[in-house]
Order: structure tokens, then sequence, then C-alpha cells
């Protein structure tokens, strides 16, 4: 029998899977013209964030649906619920932040995100609905399991000379979100899981991750190839 | 002339490969820097978390290793 929490072993199998993103995550914070890429950067989160609170509520209404037949539903629903609100509005904060670097609010929204953002999350309703919303969890850790910290982001600004007016969101991110990885980490283990549960929120995590490796790997191809066609 | 007797030697069992070994091999992971938990936690993983692993192996390349990671959380 495993004697690890539903938490560690998540943990566990997330380090296998996401060497790929740190260095691809390496490699954009270390960018030697990490100021051109910035703002790419700050549309693609804009891009995933700004479906958070309805894909969290959407996997709330699933697992409110099963509550009745089911004891991970009816535990996961109100923990949805909750984060959905923690979560309202910060999509308008980084738009604020984009613009406040020169971006054109209407010219962001109407922009097309990417098919790796769009899968990213896309993933995440099919399995809500359709499988299991416990899924989300995999999806949660990967993104919120392991927040960058203060000083990470004044250095990085101050290497590059960027703009606080770019950061102010992740900044504040910086400080809320180990308070959310710590929550959803605890609400994680009290959840009486099946293995096959266990086994969707890994995969979940698997996806996300791989997707986020898209996704910024697409900002550094392009900033690539613009340069060269330059 | 008497056929010889088929010798019906029992097929050799397959030697059942860990997950550790798979991914080892696949180039997912190193099991010299593991720890009796981490192997746990590997040895624990289903056909389809394995499977899963190895392909984005395959898809995304090897990352090089022990370096000071700067991921900024993407926050949900």
């Amino acid at each position: 029998m495993n004697s690890l929490s539903h938490s560690k072993r998540l943990r566990g199998k997330i380090r296998l899977a996401e060497p790929c993103l740190l260095a691809v995550s390496d490699q954009f914070w270390t960018h030697a013209h990490l100021g051109e890429i910035f703002p790419e950067f700050l549309f693609m989160m804009h891009s995933i964030i700004r479906s958070s609170v309805s894909l969290l509520n959407a996997a709330a209404d699933a697992a409110q649906r099963r509550a009745d037949s089911d004891p991970v539903s009816r535990k996961i629903a109100d923990y949805y619920r909750s984060h959905a609100l923690e979560e309202t509005h910060h999509d308008d904060w980084l738009l604020d932040d984009l613009v406040a670097i020169g971006g054109d609010r209407s010219e962001v929204l109407a922009r097309m995100p990417s098919p790796a953002v769009a899968s990213l999350v896309g993933a995440q309703y099919y399995w809500a609905l359709h499988v299991h919303p416990v899924s989300l969890f995999g999806y949660l850790a990967v993104l919120e399991g392991n927040p960058s910290s203060l000083k990470q982001l004044s250095g990085i600004r101050a290497t590059h000379k960027l703009a606080a007016e770019g950061f102010r969101t992740m900044v504040k991110h910086a400080r809320l979100d180990p308070h959310h990885r710590d929550e959803m980490f605890a609400q994680l283990d009290e959840l009486p899981l099946t293995a096959a549960q266990s086994e969707l929120i890994a995969l979940s995590a698997f996806h996300a991750i791989e997707h986020l490796t898209l996704a910024l790997d697409e900002i550094l191809d392009s900033h690539r190839d613009q340069r060269k066609a330059s | 002339m008497a056929s010889k007797a088929k010798s019906k030697s029992k097929p050799k069992a397959k030697k059942k490969t860990s997950n550790v070994e798979v991914l080892e091999s696949a180039g997912v992971l190193v099991s010299e820097q593991f720890t009796d938990a981490d192997r746990k936690t590997v040895e624990s993983l289903s056909a389809s978390e394995v499977s899963v692993l190895v392909k984005m192996r395959k898809k995304t390349g090897a990352a090089p290793e022990g370096q000071h990671h700067l991921r900024p959380n993407v926050f949900v």
C-alpha cells in the first residue's frame, strides 16, 4: 500500500513530467531579448486565465450534478466555487498590466489565442464534464503548485530592466499563490480518490505541462522567426 | 527411425519490466538520483501514466538537469 498522501504522489508525478517545461521556462526568462517577448508572455497568460472562473464554475456544476452519489464530487464542488470567486477579475488585472506596458486593450481581446492554449484549457473542460470533475486538480497543481517568489520576479525585472507595471499581477500572485497552493493540496489530500481518479488527475497535470511547454515554445519560436526575417 | 521426442521445456517467463526501467530507458528519469520514496511513486504509476510520460519525452525532448529553474508561476 502506498502511504504517500495524494498531493505528495501527484507532486512526485509532476516532477517526472516537468523538466521540459522548466527548461523552456529557463530559456524564456533568461532570453537576451526578454523585453521584446515579455508582452507575448502576458498575452499567453491572459489567454489562459480569462478562462479560469468559467472553467472552475463548469467543474463545480459538474461536481454538483454528481454530488448525491459521489463522495469526491460532494467535497470538491464547494472548493471549486470558492476558488472561482478568488480568481474573479484576475484576467482584468493582467489586461491592465498589458495596457500599462503599451498593449491595446481591444486588440488583446480580439487577438486569436494560441491553439496550444485552447488545447490546454479545452481538455480540462472535456475531462471535467465528460469524465470526472476531480481532473481539474491536475491542472491546478501545475498552474498553482509552484508559485514564483517575489525575489525571482524582482530579479528578472531588474536584470532585464522591465517596467514594474508589467509585473503587478504576477507580484500579487506571488503573494496569493502559496496560500492557494496549500489550500488546494490540503483539499486534494482529503478526497477519497479511486485509483482511476488519481490517474485522471495525473493525466490532466501531464497534459497541462505539455501544452504550457508548447505555448512558451511558440513564443520563443515566433521571436526567432521574426528576427531571422528582419 | 523413432522420432526424437520434442523437448517440452517450459517457455521462459518474461521478466517483468519495472516502471523505473521503462522510464529510464525512455530518458524520462535518472534513477541514480532517486530516493526510495521516488521509486515507490514511480512504481505506483499506471500503464497509461507511464505511456503518457514516454510520449511527452519523445515530443518535448531532453531537458537539462540541475539548473536553477526560473519558472514564474503560471497562475490560474
